[in-house]
């Protein structure tokens, strides 16, 4: 299979089941809703080493927001229930009630209940004020700047991390072009993130290592710089190699980011993009295997 | 939607109990069964079809027509399904109610609401005394459930109210949230004297300012407050009028009282309100 000449490996990306919510953070405008997402989903690229995967989602208009200002939608991922509780409540505590004028809220409707203000409250020292509206409640905690309004409950609901791509491209610049046509394209997709810096990440992983205390290293199959050292999965005219990965709150959000992602990778003329590929273990660890061949049909 | 219409056909000698007339009781009887129904006034019974005339099939709609002061606790202890009320019904309607919607066409008597736990009564009127206060005895009063009172709300609005939502349209008379725990109460015309006295917690929101504020209520300042939008959102889907007019508080003047127990509690002035003083 190729899409504008480019060759679509016939493999899978293989992807586990997390833990997600989705937080509304507003705003006296969208400068400070940014930085207090930024601030929230910082430091939370893998949950190998950061305790949770988190990106925005998307900007939200203030008729889109409980409040009616300026918002942005958050995803938060984790392995457990217990690790979404602890991120909710040190990310939101940290980041965006200390960011001023801001604001949060649930995001999502349906799914396990999980609390966002109801232990970041007591931060009100007393002083905090409840209000219940419509089966939702609300805390007012007094704060220097007047109240930071926080809904009381968020929900959680299963999800997927893990979907990704693999970018394999003549040199550095044509890789790294392709992969920021693919995260422009892939974050018009509703119910997910790429969580790495820019949505892209160089430093893919195998399981293992050659050291003990080491879980994961360097997946040297897909280091350029290795080709001449190890069973290479490159061929000799691919000089560098990207990958983006994709946490959805559904397979058909995963197959939507997968399928927009490549098919913007491979766009234009001269691209220097050379094959799409995946990463997986070999289907033996996680349940869920997105076909790149299947969803490009 | 089925509806059962019951017009009060003659005046009831004495006090007329109707809490036995809710669209889930009815809700699967025969019009000959809901005929043949006993009503207790004042130290007699008498059956349903003797006092009202009967149209409709039961179902989730009971529409009670032409009903008078007389007519007492009217959807009291309402748990589901739509009341529509005209005429002017008296004491104690919906008093213990906790799910449903009692919409009346007419002014309602006293303890509108009364150790209300849930549910959304509108009055398209005026109110008497004690809307959303306590049943006798209890040390509580409204916990949960909405009010719109589109007219004017005698004494003691919100008395001892614990949570839910109050919103007066007219004006409301002397100790509004009167020694209030919780909750929100909006008044759009003028509050009576001692609003919020013994307040311990709770939102009075004012649009006009009384003529003299509370000793025990200290100023804070004039804020806009993160809360009102959401409040308007609430209530935009029950009442448009209303939530439009809470936009009036999106600067509010906030007082924090009442400072005799504890200063927990608030009073919103609207801005414009609190630059007339």
């Amino acid at each position: 299979m190729k899409i504008n000449g480019v060759a679509i490996d016939n493999t899978f990306a293989e992807a586990f089941p997390m833990k997600a919510t989705r937080l509304v953070v507003t705003a006296y405008n969208e400068t400070w809703a940014e930085h207090a997402a930024r601030a929230m989903t910082g430091f939370a690229t893998s949950v190998i080493a950061c305790g949770c995967e988190a990106g925005i989602e998307r900007r939200l208009k203030p008729s889109e927001t409980p409040d009616g200002r300026p918002g942005i939608a958050v995803l938060l991922f984790t392995m457990s229930k217990k690790e979404l509780g602890k991120q909710i409540q040190n990310r939101v505590g940290q980041c965006v009630l200390t960011s001023p004028t801001s604001a949060c809220f649930a995001g999502l409707d349906e799914g396990e209940p999980i609390a966002l203000g109801k232990n970041l409250r007591y931060f009100g020292d007393g002083h905090q004020i409840s209000k219940k509206f419509g089966g939702k409640r609300y805390w007012r905690v007094p704060v220097m700047d007047g109240e930071f309004v926080c809904e009381e409950m968020t929900r959680m609901v299963k999800a997927i991390g893990g979907g990704n791509f693999l970018i394999l491209a003549r040199d550095q610049a044509a890789a790294l072009a392709a992969a920021e046509r693919a995260i422009v394209a892939m974050q018009t997709v509703p119910g997910v993130i790429m969580p790495f810096p820019g949505g892209v990440v160089r430093s893919g992983s195998k399981v293992g290592s050659k050291y003990k205390t080491l879980s994961a290293s360097t997946n040297h199959l897909f280091c350029p710089t290795l080709k001449g050292a190890v069973d290479s999965e490159l061929s000799a005219d691919v000089g560098a190699v990207l990958e983006i990965v994709i946490d959805g709150l559904d397979t058909a959000s995963i197959d939507e980011a997968t399928r927009v992602g490549i098919r913007a990778a491979c766009r234009g003329r001269n691209h220097g993009v050379l094959r799409i590929s995946a990463g997986n273990y070999g289907g033996s660890l996680g349940p869920y295997h997105f076909k790149l061949r299947d969803i490009l049909k | 939607m089925t509806r059962l219409e019951l017009t009060l056909a003659a005046a009831p000698v004495g006090a007329l109990d109707l809490a036995p007339l809710l669209p889930a009781a009815l809700d699967g009887m025969t019009l000959d069964q809901v005929r043949r129904l006993r009503l207790r006034h004042g130290t007699r019974s008498s059956a349903l079809g003797d006092l009202f005339a009967v149209n409709g099939e039961p179902g989730e709609l009971l529409a009670l027509r032409g009903l008078t002061s007389g007519c007492l606790r009217v959807g009291a202890g309402l748990t589901s399904g739509t009341l529509e009320v005209s005429g002017n019904p008296g004491d104690e309607l919906g008093r213990e109610m906790s799910g449903g919607t009692i919409l009346v066409r007419g002014n309602a008597g006293d303890g509108v609401g009364l150790g209300m736990r849930g549910g959304l009564i509108r009055v398209q009127g005026s109110v008497g005394d004690r809307v959303g206060g306590m049943l006798p005895g209890a040390t509580r009063g409204m916990n949960e459930g909405t009010i719109i009172v589109t007219g004017d709300a005698g004494e003691r609005v919100g008395e001892r109210m614990r949570r839910g939502l109050i919103a007066i349209c007219g004006d409301s008379g002397a100790y509004t949230g009167d020694r209030m725990l919780a909750g929100t109460i909006i008044v759009l015309g003028a509050c009576g004297p001692h609003a919020g006295a013994g307040m311990r917690r709770g939102t009075l929101l004012l649009a006009e300012r009384p003529a003299q504020m509370p000793a025990t209520f200290n100023p804070s300042g004039t804020f806009a407050l993160t809360i009102m939008p959401l409040l308007a959102q609430y209530v935009v889907d029950i009442d448009r009028r209303l939530a439009r007019r809470i936009a009036d508080f999106s600067r509010a003047e906030r007082w924090c009282g009442d400072m005799a127990h504890g200063g927990k509690g608030e009073i919103l002035l609207a801005a414009a309100a609190a630059a007339g003083r």
